[in-house]
């Protein structure tokens, strides 16, 4: 082998490594062979690259993809066809709508975008505003309310204050009954003033009433009757005020029974508290 | 009116009469239905290469397809003094192909057991019913077979594996002159053996 042979083996070897080397760099091969032989045997070589998938069995894919491809094909406009494409050209020239006005309405779209925004931006503090303005009508009400509360029970307050402070109050003391049918640990205080028509009854401790059952209050009289003085509204156990202005004349005593929900005509249950015992104070 | 035998024949039949390079053309100046002649020429082939190089038939589809999409949009490149048609799909695919395969992470141990599955034979009117590409098949199919096993590995490896010569020696065990001196053995015997068939490309 001469000179001139080793040379064209070591150009060829080299080709086909430049030609492998451009495989794996993603490159088309074509652009390292210098001359006209070379470029040949380049190209030679190329061919015969393309030629190794002919030994494989083709496979059909599916129809859907080439289906796919058609519409995907007509979504993109290819990137890049020769600028002075006829067909292109004259697709733009029949276009409806000039190049500039997309960039327009880009623009406006943008300036409509951020005017929308800027009145969303405002009307949600309008309405942060507005809201917190409820809240305090609200709290304002509600302290209203509570105001108006506060002065009712402090008129009461200073109607059973001025009741038991004056002159001439009896006061009796609600107890349970020896030997009572229902234990209890309530007590009660009635205070009664010198006019002995407005009371002023306070019981404290009292159960809260069975279920389908009832206190209920009763004036006894000297004769032994029993006037009904109202069913009394307790169910929590917490301690209960009645102020009334009205007592029925000759009351000697006070009972609490337990009745029937809604209360009786006459007592007919157990007596929880029962007082008699009247001691003027002032 | 015009006689009957001057209306121009359907585009289709157009097409069908027209060489790679023309459907080239075609395509570039904006003819979709090139590209779905030229798919229906080599999609067969290009399945079957990129199946061969993912093992996976859905992804052979989706590469198969972002080809031609590719070939849609930049027709223009395509440079006939390099290389013809189909080959320079060839090179597409097997690019997009190995830049899946590679994304995707596959051990490249896992190619060798794979590739010894036979690999799914379908129908395909423009590829299986072609005589000249039932030919060319043959004289590949032949020719590699006469290759020695060891060369045959190293070119697999470098084109469906996608892999340089210093990884097929890295996975091979063997040493990178042993492998290059393989390489170029087994690509100048092909070239020699398939001189017919590369000129018809040319």
């Amino acid at each position: 082998m001469n000179n001139r042979d080793d040379n064209s083996e070591w150009t060829e070897d080299r080709l086909i490594e430049s030609l492998l080397d451009s495989l794996n760099q993603s490159v088309m091969p074509g652009s390292t062979a210098d001359g006209a032989e070379s470029g040949a045997m380049l190209r030679e070589y190329t061919e015969l690259l393309g030629l190794f998938p002919y030994e494989i069995a083709p496979v059909a894919p599916s129809d859907r993809v080439k289906s796919q491809l058609l519409t995907a094909m007509r979504r993109e406009q290819p990137v890049d066809r020769a600028a002075d494409d006829s067909a292109a050209v004259a697709a733009r020239s029949t276009s409806r709508w000039p190049r500039w006005a997309l960039p327009i309405a880009a623009t406006v779209a943008i300036a409509l975008l951020g005017f929308f925004g800027l009145q969303f931006a405002r009307l949600e503090e309008q309405r942060g505003t507005i809201e917190r303005l409820a809240g305090q009508l609200r709290e304002t009400n509600i302290q209203g309310a509570q105001l108006a509360q506060y002065q009712e029970d402090l008129a009461r307050m200073q109607e059973q204050l001025k009741l038991v402070t004056s002159k001439g109050v009896e006061v009796c003391t609600l107890r349970p009954q020896i030997e009572a049918a229902v234990e209890t640990d309530a007590r009660g205080t009635l205070f009664v003033a010198s006019d002995r028509q407005r009371w002023y009854l306070r019981i404290d401790d009292l159960e809260p009433c069975p279920q389908g059952r009832s206190y209920q209050l009763w004036f006894v009289t000297a004769d032994g009757t029993a006037v009904d003085g109202g069913v009394l509204d307790i169910e929590h156990g917490v301690h209960l005020e009645i102020t009334s202005d009205r007592m029925p004349d000759g009351t000697v005593a006070v009972n609490i029974t337990l009745e029937p929900a809604g209360g009786s005509s006459e007592p007919s249950g157990p007596s929880i508290l029962y007082g008699d015992d009247v001691m003027r104070i002032l | 009116m015009e006689p009957a035998d001057a209306s121009p024949p359907p585009a289709s039949n157009t097409l069908k009469s027209l060489d790679d390079k023309e459907l080239v053309q075609a395509i570039v100046d904006g003819q979709g239905d090139a590209v779905a002649e030229l798919y229906d020429r080599y999609s067969g082939m290009l399945t079957a290469l990129s199946q061969r190089i993912l093992h996976d038939l859905a992804d052979a589809e989706e590469v198969l397809q972002e080809t031609f999409l590719q070939v849609w949009n930049q027709a223009s490149r395509y440079d006939p003094k390099r290389s013809s048609v189909s080959t320079w799909l060839v090179l597409i695919i097997r690019s997009r192909s190995i830049d899946r395969l590679r994304s995707r992470q596959v051990k490249l141990r896992t190619v060798t057991a794979a590739r010894q599955e036979k690999p799914h034979s379908h129908t395909s009117p423009e590829g299986v019913g072609n005589v000249l590409l039932q030919e060319r098949r043959r004289r590949l199919q032949e020719e590699m077979a006469e290759l020695p096993q060891e060369q045959r590995q190293v070119l697999e490896l470098a084109f469906y594996g996608g892999m340089t010569q210093s990884e097929i020696a890295g996975r091979t065990g063997i040493p990178l002159g042993t492998v290059k001196t393989r390489t170029l053995l087994a690509m100048k015997k092909l070239r020699k053996a398939l001189r017919q068939e590369i000129g018809e490309l040319l």
